[in-house]
């Protein structure tokens, strides 16, 4: 722990966040991740400690979460079920691309229902041909006069099965859109996906776009930015990952070294053994190492400072690899009883491997880090 | 002469992104790839902050943030000064 890095109220929420997440998420986890649902009760208690107006200003009824404050809250929810941190993560995309983009209009309109739970939404990017190249999706939206007609397929949604407000990524010729779309409008079907490896409770969906009339007022920026809106959405979607995946690779630490300290084998506890001390020692490390990376991308963000959107590649890439690594020595130091699918550290694992891919899989992220690197070190023309 | 006191602080700003030493006030910012998409939101709000200008719906035109110059033509046209 840092407690010396954050403040007396910050760490008060984080008390409380912690709190919550032990009684009312994480005795829960197992089965939700059995069901691959979460049930609409940890929904309604989330929404009614504000965390699902996180992001919200004040004025429209949210909670309006300082940065690491926002962090801390994935780093516990994350830390008892992946999937309910999901819900965080979407749905605070949305909130936060609303905050930043919409009109006023659209923020009274929307920003209070979703900040009371009312509403849930979900960010409709990825498409069955389009994933990490985001740029070339498919959907496509069409002025009618009015507003726009879109046609199109998303995949892999997360809550799309069950979001009353879909952040939709279009296509019109040359321009990208950012649309809000009603999750219940004619036109759009839903298809729930199931049998997913990790965060199985994230409640999935394939999303389909026939003729769907979208009313004018629902373009967030204008038609060409649709790009950068969903490419800050993202931002803080990595923000919110990275924390999670600190809380993921404490709940491998915790459930190791419980397990290590108790369990005898050649007359004396795991931890005792040198080779299972080094698995615990490099979770330490990572687990702080990463949450250092996360404290400076939420002070950066907390600033407004222009590298805030690097120092989250960091911490995302970072905390990903470190949340596998971890799960990875988690199960072997639980042995047998670690492949189970009743024991957590199995869920952590499957989960882990999520983290790795989803908000900017691991590869993508190296490329823009390097990328960085070589554009911070490019030799001084003067020199 | 004195320097552009806006030029300054956006050249500084930009700085902290990526080597503007051969950055010219007229270049491309996207297409030289100084600056993408993901830092697209920074730079709004540096410019809302520093230059005290609100960004309305109709001001989300990329032309209006392509280049150095663009940037302050837009400033200037938004503080009524153009």
């Amino acid at each position: 722990m840092e407690p010396h890095l954050w403040t007396a109220d910050q760490e008060s929420a984080r008390a409380g966040f912690r709190a919550f997440a032990r009684r009312h998420v994480e005795p829960h986890a197992a089965r939700f991740d059995r069901e691959e649902r979460l049930d609409e009760g940890v929904i309604s208690l989330m929404a009614s400690q504000g965390h699902l107006g996180a992001l919200v200003p004040a004025a429209h009824g949210g909670s309006a979460l300082d940065p690491l404050t926002f962090g801390f809250l994935n780093e516990e929810i994350g830390a008892a079920c992946s999937s309910a941190r999901s819900l965080l993560t979407v749905h605070g995309m949305v909130c936060q691309a609303i905050g930043a983009w919409g009109t006023p209009e659209q923020k009274a309109r929307w920003l209070p229902e979703l900040a009371s739970g009312r509403a849930l939404a979900a960010f409709a990017l990825t498409e069955p041909e389009v994933g990490s190249d985001a740029r070339s999706v498919q959907t496509t939206a069409t002025p009618d006069g009015q507003g726009w007609v879109l046609n199109g397929h998303k995949k892999w949604i997360t809550f799309g099965e069950v979001a009353t407000l879909l952040l939709v990524l279009a296509r019109h010729g040359e321009q990208t859109l950012a649309l809000l779309v009603d999750g219940s409008a004619p036109g759009v079907q839903r298809t729930p996906i199931r049998g997913m490896l990790g965060t199985r409770a994230s409640m999935l969906a394939e999303i389909r776009f026939q003729d769907c009339r979208i009313p004018p007022g629902r373009v967030l920026a204008r038609p060409g930015f649709g790009f950068p809106v969903m490419a800050s959405a993202l931002d803080l979607g990595r923000f919110s990952v990275a924390w999670g995946c600190v809380g993921l690779g404490q709940a491998c630490l915790e459930a190791s070294v419980r397990h290590a300290s108790t369990r005898q084998q050649f007359g004396r506890p795991l931890a005792g053994h040198q080779l299972v001390q080094r698995m615990l020692a490099d979770m330490v490390v990572g687990v702080r190492a990463s949450r250092l990376l996360c404290l400076q991308a939420a002070a950066a963000r907390a600033a407004g400072h222009p590298r805030s959107t690097l120092d989250t590649l960091l911490a995302k890439y970072h905390a990903s690899t470190m949340a596998m690594r971890a799960a990875q020595d988690a199960v072997q130091v639980h042995g047998a009883s670690g492949c189970s699918a009743e024991h957590p550290v199995s869920r952590y694992l499957r989960d882990a491997k999520t983290m790795e891919i989803i908000e900017g899989a691991s590869e993508v992220l190296q490329g823009l880090i390097a990328g960085q690197a070589r554009g911070d070190l490019r030799p001084d023309p003067e020199a | 002469m004195n320097p552009d006191p806006r030029r300054v602080a956006l050249r500084a700003f930009l700085g902290k992104l990526c080597d503007v030493s051969s950055l010219g006030d007229q270049d491309d910012l996207f297409a030289g790839g100084f600056v993408n998409s993901l830092y697209l939101v920074s730079l709004l709000n540096f410019v809302q902050e520093e230059f005290s200008v609100v960004l309305d719906e109709e001001d989300f035109d990329m032309a209006n943030f392509r280049s150095i110059q663009s940037v302050l033509d837009f400033v200037a046209r938004k503080r009524g000064e153009a």
